[in-house]
């Protein structure tokens, strides 16, 4: 072999080794890069998740301020409405009162003017036609006649009696409205809502006991609780009328049933009053707890009913009250009130 | 400066001399990477120096004339590489503003820490334009080689002058090409 071939060669073995050295370099590069690459990765899969998390966050917060705002506007909606109804009964009590002392009076003094007039009569009758009073007695019998007096005679006490209701009717209205505008002043007593349940039962099972079955599923343990009693008893008692209202709607014959469960969840007390009757539409479920708001025949509901059942829950207790409800199973209301940690486990 | 263009020098040298002598200058040159280079890897520009010092002694040739040979080289590399981007309605113009836009990008997605020579431009009439080259290293010649090898690619009669306001701390020579 020639020195030149031998030079050739050489060159050759050294350019080999320089290219495998840079091949060795280019890998390690390449590893460094791929190493950067998956951390880069790691990092934007991580960035991603947090991005995706922040937004759920986002979706949340966004999902309660939305109910935080429909439920200060409802509460403020009413409140006003609360102060309306309070100046409105305010007015209308007082010529309410009079109205009805009146129609009392009325009543009472028709009697005696009815055995008056009964008394003149049985007088003419005695008085000979054809003397000296024939044409007085002419004109009595005329007048008479004109008045047709015998329908009045009929009509008046019932004309009063319808009147009477009427004016209660209205009263009532005027202390549910009253009720609804000043609640909740008084002190709160410690009281067993089992108890005040059951005697809700028994007050209303008139308006009950024709269209439903009625069970109690009450918890034993259940806490005291520090309440308005009188008020809950009010709140029971407008959701078993209401209950039975739905139920008499869709004609359930024996099939009606109202469900009352209590028991305790957490730190505090829940109420479950549940009927199968024709339950609450769609659209008018946002309306239900709005004051004077009432799909019952004109005379027949006041519109008090759920309003005042709110603002006792969540005015004057702190409570909840939502609902569910379907045109196939009907209506549960649901009631939370606050358990006082004192009172835990001593009921 | 970028493994690429030493691949690229030595490839060149490859094509000229024989192997023998591109052995020899590349050990006598005694670089620092013992000449061993990755297109992806970065080496200091020093050893390019180094590499066309010596060149330029053992075969006669000045630096400033092997580097501006090196820059025509260049241009045919990035032609064959980047073909695509390249249509038959081109000028000197278009094509250095493309080699500038897309080689830079391309370089910058995989290197964002690379020091890249700047081109910015301006047309000073219709047919002038000047080139301002910006490097934190001294290879104006490479950028004026590329740019006439370019105008000779596109077949265009362009006059090109060259005024180099500075070589160090950064080389900013300014080009004006103007349209015979």
């Amino acid at each position: 072999m020639t020195s030149d071939s031998q030079q050739i060669i050489e060159a050759y073995r050294k350019r080999v080794a320089r290219e495998k050295a840079a091949r060795a370099a280019a890998e390690r590069l390449l590893e460094e890069k791929t190493k950067e690459l998956y951390a880069a990765q790691l990092r934007e899969q991580g960035k991603t998740e947090e991005a995706l998390r922040s937004r759920e966050e986002l979706a949340n917060s966004l999902q309660e301020l939305r109910e935080t705002q429909s439920a200060l506007l409802q509460a403020s909606k009413m409140e006003a409405l609360g102060t309306l109804a309070g100046g409105i009964a305010h007015e209308i009590n007082t010529p309410i009162q009079f109205i009805s002392d009146n129609l009392s009076f009325l009543g009472d003094s028709f009697d005696d003017l009815k055995s008056l007039v009964e008394t003149y009569e049985s007088v003419i009758e005695a008085v000979p036609s054809n003397g000296q009073l024939s044409e007085p007695l002419q004109k009595l019998a005329a007048a008479k006649a004109s008045l047709d007096i015998s329908f009045i005679l009929d009509e008046f006490p019932q004309a009063i009696e319808q009147s009477v209701d009427g004016v209660a009717r209205v009263s009532k209205i005027v202390r549910a409205m009253k009720s609804y505008a000043h609640g909740g002043t008084e002190e709160k007593t410690i009281s067993d809502i089992n108890a005040t349940i059951k005697s809700a039962v028994t007050l209303s099972q008139n308006e009950w006991k024709h269209v439903a079955q009625l069970e109690l599923h009450l918890a034993p343990d259940l806490p005291v609780i520090p309440c308005h009693a009188a008020e809950l008893n009010q709140v029971v008692l407008n959701l078993l009328i209401n209950a039975a209202h739905a139920i008499g709607e869709c004609n359930k014959g024996q099939d009606g049933r109202i469900e009352i469960v209590t028991f305790q969840t957490g730190d505090m007390v829940q109420i479950e009053i549940r009927d199968n009757g024709s339950g609450i539409p769609d659209e008018i479920r946002n309306r239900i707890f709005e004051p004077f708001f009432s799909t019952k025949e004109v005379g027949v509901g006041s519109g008090q009913g759920l309003a005042i059942v709110h603002k006792i829950i969540t005015e004057n207790h702190g409570g909840s009250v939502d609902f569910t409800s379907s045109p196939d199973t009907g209506t549960c209301f649901t009631i939370l009130l606050p358990v006082s940690d004192v009172f835990v486990g001593v009921g | 400066m970028k493994g690429v263009v030493y691949s690229e020098f030595l490839e060149m040298l490859e094509g000229s001399f024989d192997p023998v002598f591109v052995e020899n200058l590349i050990e006598e040159a005694d670089l620092p990477s013992g000449g061993i280079y990755t297109s992806v890897g970065t080496y200091d520009w020093r050893e390019m120096v180094q590499l066309v010092s010596l060149l330029s002694e053992k075969s006669g040739t000045l630096v400033a004339d092997l580097i501006k040979s090196f820059g025509g080289y260049l241009l045919h590399v990035f032609v064959r590489s980047h073909g695509q981007m390249f249509t038959r309605d081109d000028n000197t113009y278009t094509v250095l503003e493309r080699l500038n836009d897309r080689i830079h990008v391309d370089v910058k997605k995989l290197y964002p820490d690379a020091e890249l020579p700047t081109f910015a431009h301006r047309w000073l009439a219709e047919g002038q334009l000047e080139l301002t080259y910006r490097s934190p290293r001294p290879f104006a010649d490479l950028a004026e080689g590329l740019i006439r090898e370019c105008i000779k690619y596109v077949g265009e009669d362009i006059a090109v002058t060259r005024r180099d306001i500075s070589v160090e701390p950064e080389a900013h020579t300014v080009f004006v090409l103007t349209q015979q």
